[in-house]
């Protein structure tokens, strides 16, 4: 039994005008549409970052502060090869293709969802997608989708 | 019998930069291999960013540190594993590895068709009719059973479409 998620999605664009001031570095979002995925597993994860100084026999490691929360999720399409390419070029994409269906730097909110452990209405960039399939589950599109926590 | 997610034909190519004053890159196939079974397609796309810490604030809130988006860091096949149709490939005790060494070399042009339409696999459609791929790694074991040679290669996207490569859209 799988349970779903529905994102509504935006794209960044980096224009160089920013609250009426031409020449300031701004950031457009384009709306996309919204995108449901059936979830099987979710991983949230934190980490932190250190950087590691060897100083002879006592190295000692500095806190940079903490790395952007993550959220890994294993999803399936119920669709097969052919459906998903016509489900591709449905969406709004310069490239309207498979591995363009979540694209790196996309931002998603999630927008509705019954799964417990996550929010609706917080907001992520998408870090990586990969889809993944085998002769041993058939045509079955499995993907994991490993989301950035995205501050606007 | 092992079965198969679909066929494709891949062509070994390598790139021939013109003389003319364009420079513009042709690929020149130099060998076609037999028609290839996959067992596995496993694809990826992934950001490349920067991440900037962000120093906790005095009233001990937890700021989240600031990520900058630079484009798509890597669009490759992480895993394109299956096997060739042929006896060529099948394993026997004179003929070891047999032309896979030879053409399947690292940072080899690896061009992708399918023998009889690309319906299987969308992964592998781009904006181009062909899909044009470089070996990052290939590995190949003789299964035990059918003795067949299996080869897992790594192949990294070929970027040749600008608009394709196209991230961040073009400012105001």
């Amino acid at each position: 039994m799988t349970y779903g998620i529905t994102f509504s999605s935006k794209f960044p664009q980096i224009t160089m005008s920013y609250g009426g001031y031409v020449g300031y570095h701004g950031i457009n979002e384009i709306i996309l549409e919204s995108i449901s995925v059936n979830v099987r597993k979710i991983t949230p994860e934190k980490s932190s970052n250190y950087e590691d100084v060897t100083i002879g026999a006592q190295p000692f490691s500095e806190y940079m502060g903490r790395s952007p929360r993550t959220l890994t999720l294993s999803i399936t399409f119920d669709k097969s090869p052919k459906e998903l390419r016509a489900f591709a070029k449905t969406l709004k994409r310069q490239v309207a293709t498979v591995d363009n269906i979540f694209m790196p730097g996309m931002i998603l909110t999630i927008t509705s969802t019954i799964l417990k452990g996550i929010t609706v209405g917080t907001i992520w960039q998408v870090d990586t997608f990969t889809t993944d399939r085998n002769n041993n589950r058939g045509k079955r599109y499995d993907a994991e989708l490993v989301l950035m926590e995205y501050t606007p | 019998m092992t079965l198969n997610l679909g066929q494709i034909q891949l062509y070994a190519a390598r790139e021939i930069i013109s003389a003319g004053t364009n420079g513009s890159v042709n690929y020149a196939v130099f060998y076609t291999f037999p028609v290839f079974n996959v067992t596995r397609i496993s694809f990826t796309t992934e950001l490349e960013k920067q991440v900037q810490p962000i120093a906790p604030s005095e009233d001990d809130t937890d700021p989240a540190p600031l990520v900058i988006s630079l484009g798509i860091k890597t669009k490759e096949i992480k895993s394109l594993s299956g096997y060739f149709t042929g006896s060529e490939y099948y394993y026997n005790t004179t003929q070891q590895v047999p032309a896979l060494d030879r053409n399947l070399k690292e940072n080899t042009i690896l061009m992708i068709k399918d023998s009889v339409s690309l319906d299987n696999f969308p992964e592998l459609e781009g904006a181009r009719s062909r899909g044009l791929w470089k070996i990052k790694s290939a590995r190949w074991t003789t299964d035990a059973k059918s003795l067949l040679w299996v080869i897992d290669m790594n192949l990294k996207y070929v970027w040749e479409d600008p608009e394709e490569s196209m991230f961040f859209g073009g400012g105001e």
